[in-house]
């Protein structure tokens, strides 16, 4: 078993939510692996470090006008409603009004957009190559149609994740299918050294990583 | 006082007495602000949140049954304001990390990597590199992590929080530990 693998477990191992397969593994592992030994250490480490951050409170003269200072905000809202409630009539009596100046700026808003803004709401020009550059930088700059292709045609299960904005221009450039809003997506391998993201590490699509395995 | 339950304070302010919140603020202000703290990490801010949460807690109080406790009513409206000022803070750049990690494989063996860069921090330094670390996280691995590793909640029970399958956050859960990783790597040797 490769140390790349074992690493990428290791999270799961702390969490304590590996199967039982997975478990003997990376336990039979770590017993081999200094390396990986001391991965599980630096991680034991970073989870008791962030744990323990103190809190930092307010000053003391700020801290005891807690409840002095959301008296006033209740306060305000008090009289926002009541006045609100007073208003009620001028306001029905004006609300088409507002409507229709709120169309026109929108409309006047969006036209702007499209015709001189670098942003257009029926693609994503500028986010697309952005965005494809990063994913090729982190399979190595093979096409990502080709890696799809690939993991697609085996049979063993993979874990990756994938933050929705980038998603979402994945699937507008037709990668179809696999990629619904932020999640852990599976596709099937039979042979992983195939495959073997770990080489890349780059790390410039964060949230690409392998989360589990049959 | 002390020994007075909530609901009695929480009647009288449905009835009109709003001084009444008052001591129910004063019994829940540090838990709430803690909890704000968490998520926001400054004390600016998870004051600003604080009494937004206590706020709005005020204005839904007539709608609060009564079925749970105050402070576990008030501990959900925490968390679901928290969740959605993370959403709607994200100063989180698009790509982030794009150039944080070694272009080399050497942040999978760090030992060998950072040797001997370890110093000595004062604590208050430290907790600042590991709270702008937190703050580096998208929104969803900072909700997913601080809900874990601070509040405590069981990957199941956040999912349930953050409507989200179990799946997505425990990924969310490793790859925000996976770049607290490499951004504290000096700290943690
Ligand atoms: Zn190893």
């Amino acid at each position: 078993m490769k140390c790349g693998w074992v690493e990428n477990l290791i999270p799961e191992y702390f969490e304590g939510i590996l199967d039982q397969y997975q478990l003997d593994l990376v336990t039979q592992h770590l017993e081999n692996c200094g390396d990986c030994k001391l991965e599980l250490d630096a991680i034991d480490r970073l989870l008791d470090l962030v744990d323990n951050v103190e809190v930092e409170y307010p000053s003391a003269m700020k801290w005891n006008g807690f409840w002095g200072d959301l008296r006033r905000k209740i306060a305000l809202v008090q009289v926002d409603q009541r006045s609100s409630f007073l208003n009620l009539g001028w306001y029905y009596s004006n609300i088409w009004k507002f409507a229709g100046i709120g169309c026109m700026l929108l409309l006047a808003v969006l036209l702007c957009l499209q015709l001189f803004g670098n942003v257009s709401f029926l693609m994503y020009p500028y986010r697309n190559t952005e965005d494809f550059r990063a994913v090729n930088q982190f399979f190595g700059e093979i096409p990502i149609v080709q890696i799809l292709e690939q993991i697609n045609f085996e049979e063993q299960e993979i874990g990756f994740v994938w933050e929705s904005d980038l998603v979402s221009n994945l699937e507008s450039v037709d990668l179809h299918n696999s990629f619904p809003d932020t999640v852990a997506e599976s596709w099937y391998l039979t042979d992983l050294t195939e495959l073997d993201f770990l080489v890349y590490p780059s790390g410039n699509l964060d949230n690409v990583v392998l989360t589990s395995m049959k | 006082m002390k020994d007075v339950p909530d609901r009695v304070f929480v009647q009288k302010v449905t009835s009109g007495d709003t001084e009444a919140f008052g001591e129910l603020v004063r019994r829940y202000h540090k838990r709430i602000y803690e909890l704000a703290y968490r998520f926001s990490r400054h004390p600016e801010e998870a004051y600003d949140l604080s009494q937004e949460i206590f706020l709005k807690a005020f204005n839904a109080l007539e709608r609060f049954r009564g079925s749970s406790g105050f402070y576990t009513w008030l501990y959900k409206i925490g968390q679901n304001t928290c969740i959605d000022y993370t959403r709607r803070k994200s100063t989180w750049s698009e790509l982030p990390f794009i150039n944080d990690f070694p272009s080399d494989d050497s942040w999978l063996h760090p030992s060998t990597a950072h040797g001997s860069t370890t110093k000595f921090l004062e604590n208050k330094e430290l907790s600042h590199e590991i709270n702008s670390a937190i703050d580096q996280l998208s929104p969803r691995q900072k909700q997913v992590f601080v809900l874990r590793h601070y509040e405590g909640l069981a990957l199941r029970d956040i999912a349930d929080v953050l409507d989200l399958k179990v799946g997505s956050v425990k990924a969310h859960l490793f790859n925000a530990i996976r770049k607290l990783r490499v951004r504290l790597t000096p700290y943690i040797q």
